[in-house]
């Protein structure tokens, strides 16, 4: 199935993990002067057991709590606003409800889903809780304790996607428009077809960006996509969605079987599985 | 005469051009996070209870058909999300719809009070004269009931909109109150055509000159 990981041979795996070792062990180095065989690096796929610790160093997170020793631990310790514990509370079995971390009510990843969003509605109290935040937490915190969780998110939130889940959402509607413009570029006929339909960006796109493509792709593409989203930021989020769109509406060929509206929007809806597929997807992005 | 064609009558993402409606139109959900749009729109088409759906971001959007009346109709569901914050996206998809359903949750009295908030939204957004349903979801938790159902009714009353109580655990009412909507939609279909009649039209052409 193309949730499969891809395979790499476990010699390379091992060659890989003591090279990511040596990266993290020497990373302001590493950083200063190598940053492109970083990004390199992350684009072949960060190994699994590493991963967690990568992206904490990548997104600046590991820094942030260094800075703030003892931050998290307060807002824990803190009850928190009544009507964003309500929302937090109802969204917690709602996510990736068939991964063994989140499947039970009120177990260990449930729990600890409800800290993370819930310290973040007290460190950012004007921004509370955006529901599509709770994908980003959870896919944290299979990789990461509580407190890393945390913040990982506010870096995600605050440096990666600033606005995408503040009151008006105006952020997210912004992209929208940018990457319609970047298709005209990318991809002339899926533009053209798009324009012509009358779809407008928002109606496909929310949730991808929202989630960081977290709901819309194979688990394996999730991974390296965020392996290389948390090296080079938000314009790897902008390349998957051009990917999908160039490939799945990019030629009149494809373009024969979606021609109204609602043809079109349910093939964005069910994208093909080949052109998700983690290697596929990476060689495109 | 209602049959409701079952959800995967057409492989998904083909044009359903066997159908062939006979109407079509545009049904936006609307209402407070969790009150059951997105599980009620899955107890339409696939006739079960999923407690597995994840929360809506952005909007989402399907088509169901229905043969109401031995007519054929299509509506195409807009599942929106409820949270406050999405309501700047949501807006701009008001004036397309045909049909607005408002729902809240029988089990917290704090989604039905939102309910005079959702019909200003509507008001401000649609066109005059969309079509409305209420609905009150849940009534399998009668045990947990904060709104009387007295109370749906009267505000349903008050604005003159569609009112029915359901659940889309237990499937109570979903596929009745969609063709009650489907009826009403088609009645303000009928009377737009109507008035549009009303204007004379251009002679007819006559027809079979060579007879």
């Amino acid at each position: 199935s193309s949730g499969r990981l891809e395979e790499v041979p476990l010699e390379v795996l091992r060659q890989r993990e003591s090279k990511w070792l040596d990266m993290l062990n020497n990373w302001d180095k590493w950083m200063a002067k190598k940053h492109k065989k970083i990004r390199l690096r992350c684009q072949k796929g960060i190994p699994p057991s590493l991963r967690g610790r990568a992206w904490q160093y990548l997104s600046g997170s590991k820094v942030k709590l260094e800075q703030n020793i003892g931050k998290f631990d307060e807002l824990d310790l803190q009850p928190g606003e009544p009507k964003w514990l309500d929302v937090i509370e109802r969204d917690l079995h709602r996510q990736f409800p068939f991964h063994e971390m989140f499947v039970s009510r009120g177990g260990h990843g449930q729990q600890d889903l409800f800290r993370v969003l819930k310290a973040y509605t007290l460190y950012r109290p004007e921004e509370g809780y955006c529901q599509a935040q709770a994908p980003i937490a959870a896919v944290l915190l299979m990789h990461m304790p509580a407190e890393q969780a945390f913040w990982c998110l506010v870096q995600i939130c605050e440096k990666y996607l600033p606005g995408y889940y503040s009151e008006k959402l105006e952020a997210i509607q912004l992209d929208g428009q940018i990457l319609f413009s970047l298709l005209h570029k990318i991809s002339p006929v899926a533009y053209k077809h798009l324009s012509k339909q009358k779809i407008d960006p928002i109606l496909y796109m929310t949730e991808w960006f929202m989630c960081a493509f977290s709901r819309t792709l194979p688990w394996s593409s999730v991974l390296r996509v965020w392996d290389m989203f948390f090296c080079e930021g938000v314009k790897i989020i902008f390349r998957v969605g051009l990917v999908l769109l160039k490939h799945t509406l990019g030629s009149s060929d494809k373009l024969k079987s979606c021609q109204g509206q609602y043809e079109t929007m349910e093939r964005l809806r069910a994208l093909s599985p080949k052109i998700m597929q983690e290697t596929f997807l990476v060689q495109e992005v | 005469a209602v049959t409701a064609d079952g959800a995967g009558a057409a492989p998904r993402g083909s044009p359903d051009a066997s159908l062939d409606p006979d109407h079509l139109y545009n049904v936006l959900f609307v209402g407070d996070s969790h009150v059951g749009k997105t599980s009620f729109l899955y107890r339409l088409q696939a006739d079960t209870f999923n407690p597995h759906l994840t929360a809506t971001v952005g909007l989402d959007y399907q088509v169901k058909h229905l043969v109401v009346d031995n007519r054929r109709f299509a509506l195409r569901l807009w599942d929106s999300a409820g949270q406050e914050r999405y309501r700047s996206i949501t807006k701009q998809f008001f004036r397309k719809a045909d049909g607005v359903v408002l729902m809240y949750d029988i089990t917290s009295e704090y989604s039905f009070s939102d309910v005079r908030y959702w019909l200003s939204c509507i008001q401000e957004g649609a066109e005059e004269g969309v079509t409305i349903l209420l609905l009150g979801n849940k009534t399998d938790c009668a045990a947990e009931r904060q709104v009387p159902t007295e109370e749906g009714e009267r505000l349903a009353k008050e604005h003159q909109l569609i009112f029915f109580e359901c659940s889309a655990a237990s499937g109570h009412n979903v596929s009745e109150s969609m063709v009650s909507l489907i009826r009403l939609l088609q009645v303000h279909e009928d009377e737009l055509k109507k008035k549009a009649e009303e204007i004379p039209k251009p002679p007819q052409k006559k027809k079979g000159c060579c007879w």
